[in-house]
């Protein structure tokens, strides 16, 4: 295979992926507020069917808003399977990739399935439009009839009788697989994911390992979302920390955006400390890597669950054994920072002025010079 | 008559590399005295929507994304840099070389 059709594939992985999270985010937050909610009243099983039918209104309300939040869960995968057949195929790829989606929520065939279907939806859609052509009059044919019919029937048999099956049991088998791991392999494993997270930020990488870990909730695998979640908030909030502690090991442009990545950090957002692993890759990669898996391990060792895929601070109460929880993410933290402030020379003053662009315009000149 | 040249920039979460690479990109062409213009296409949506006459003007396209590019139609027929989205963080200026070459068509 040529590198552009994996450069392709990964595009249309990704595009997919972005237009998942905003599901994920939806479903993840209302079931937590469901679930922080329930907890004030002392209880730990709000999905139970026995509480919609609970005196008090609130605790009802509970019980019908974890229902929302599946909800939206649930369409994470006909939402990603759909958006990478989208990435494929245009507009014609999102009915067979949706459909097939369900189908894959349905036979439970996992994040792996889920993106078969997208591939095969995509690429069947395409193939139709490249290589069918009607005569003019009937050119609409094939967009408007032949692509979603067509298109969704041989997906849909494609993950029904040949892939949704072993895709479904792989997913089986690694959730239990997952779920009987103890001691040493559970911490080696929140290890590894969390040194996946904190190694390109947002990247290719990271994106794998949330987004499984993120899926594995659907089976009712805990552990590499609590790693993942922990690890997420590391890098930005430790390298926010020590820019706050020694500003002279970094140039005035890293102390400015050491503050945004704390903030950041804080809502659960690596791509805070991007500006630092550009501009000295060999140094902070290693130590977000460390930090970040020290941290899930921490966490993930001492027996925090965190059952929502939210790293934010708002969401830290709601892990069962918050406390260790805090203390991985103040361990991992404590690692980047100090590690950082360690390995950094103070910064070169700069002589020569920077460029700077006006960054409340979109462009940095007339429109008369650009019509020239 | 300077050098013009139009961007697109995108990336999965749409929050922060997509606004990196197109501040990268127009310092990087200041610098070199190259008028760029940027569609950021994030979270948000699209940002500083490139026009019809933009599309005309700009000598070459450089598609700065981990994601699909929307309304990439608009684009037929020019000629496209396809990178990913942190090669211009990463050296804005050679993207630009890059994209300045393919347009005197190297």
């Amino acid at each position: 295979m040529s590198k552009s059709f994996w450069k392709d594939l990964e595009k249309h992985v990704m595009t997919g992926i972005s237009y998942m999270i905003p599901v994920v985010i939806a479903g993840a937050v209302l079931m937590a507020i469901s679930r922080i909610g329930a907890s004030a009243f002392g209880i730990s099983d709000i999905w139970d069917a026995k509480w919609a039918t609970n005196s008090n209104a609130i605790i009802q309300f509970l019980h019908t808003d974890d229902g929302w939040g599946g909800l939206a869960l649930g369409l994470m995968f006909p939402i990603i399977s759909g958006f990478i057949a989208y990435s494929i195929a245009d507009k014609g790829g999102i009915a067979p990739g949706m459909v097939a989606g369900v189908l894959v929520a349905n036979m439970n065939a996992g994040f792996l399935g889920a993106l078969a279907s997208g591939l095969i939806a995509g690429y069947t859609a395409k193939f139709m439009f490249d290589h069918i052509h009607l005569p003019e009059a009937m050119n609409s044919v094939v967009p408007v009839f032949l692509v979603p019919v067509l298109g969704s029937l041989i997906t849909l048999i494609l993950i029904q009788y040949v892939v949704g099956g072993p895709f479904a049991a792989l997913n089986s088998g690694l959730a239990s697989w997952l779920k009987s791991m103890t001691g040493a392999n559970k911490v080696l494993l929140a290890a590894i994911v969390g040194g996946m997270v904190g190694f390109d930020l947002g990247g290719p990488v990271n994106k794998a390992a949330v987004t499984t870990a993120m899926a594995l909730l659907t089976s009712g695998v805990y552990d590499p979302n609590t790693a993942a979640q922990v690890a997420i908030i590391i890098p930005p909030i430790g390298l926010g920390i020590a820019t706050m502690i020694n500003k002279k090991k970094f140039t005035p442009e890293l102390n400015e955006a050491g503050k945004a990545s704390f903030v950041m950090g804080l809502i659960g957002v690596s791509e805070g400390a991007i500006p630092f692993a550009i501009e000295s890759p060999l140094k902070v990669i290693p130590i977000n890597v460390i930090g970040s898996a020290l941290g899930s391990a921490i966490a993930v060792g001492l027996g925090a669950v965190n059952k929502a895929p939210i790293s934010g601070f708002y969401g830290w109460f709601a892990v069962n054994n918050w406390p260790v929880y805090i203390l991985g993410i103040f361990v991992g933290s404590a690692f980047v920072t100090c590690a950082t402030l360690l390995v950094r020379k103070d910064a070169k003053v700069e002589d020569t002025p920077e460029t700077t662009i006006d960054e409340s315009q979109d462009v940095d000149f007339s429109e008369e010079e650009w019509e020239s | 008559m300077k050098r013009k040249l139009i961007a697109i920039t995108a990336c999965a979460t749409g929050i922060a590399h997509t606004y990196m690479a197109e501040k990268a990109l127009r310092k990087a062409a200041k610098e070199m005295d190259v008028l760029i213009k940027v569609e950021t296409q994030g979270a948000t949506g699209i940002g500083n929507r490139l026009t019809e006459k933009d599309v005309q003007i700009g000598e070459a396209v450089i598609f700065a994304t981990d994601t699909k590019v929307r309304d990439s139609e608009r684009f037929d027929g020019k000629k496209i840099l396809d990178i990913n989205v942190s090669d211009p963080i990463k050296d804005a200026k050679k993207v630009i070389n890059d994209a300045l070459a393919l347009a005197d068509g190297e």
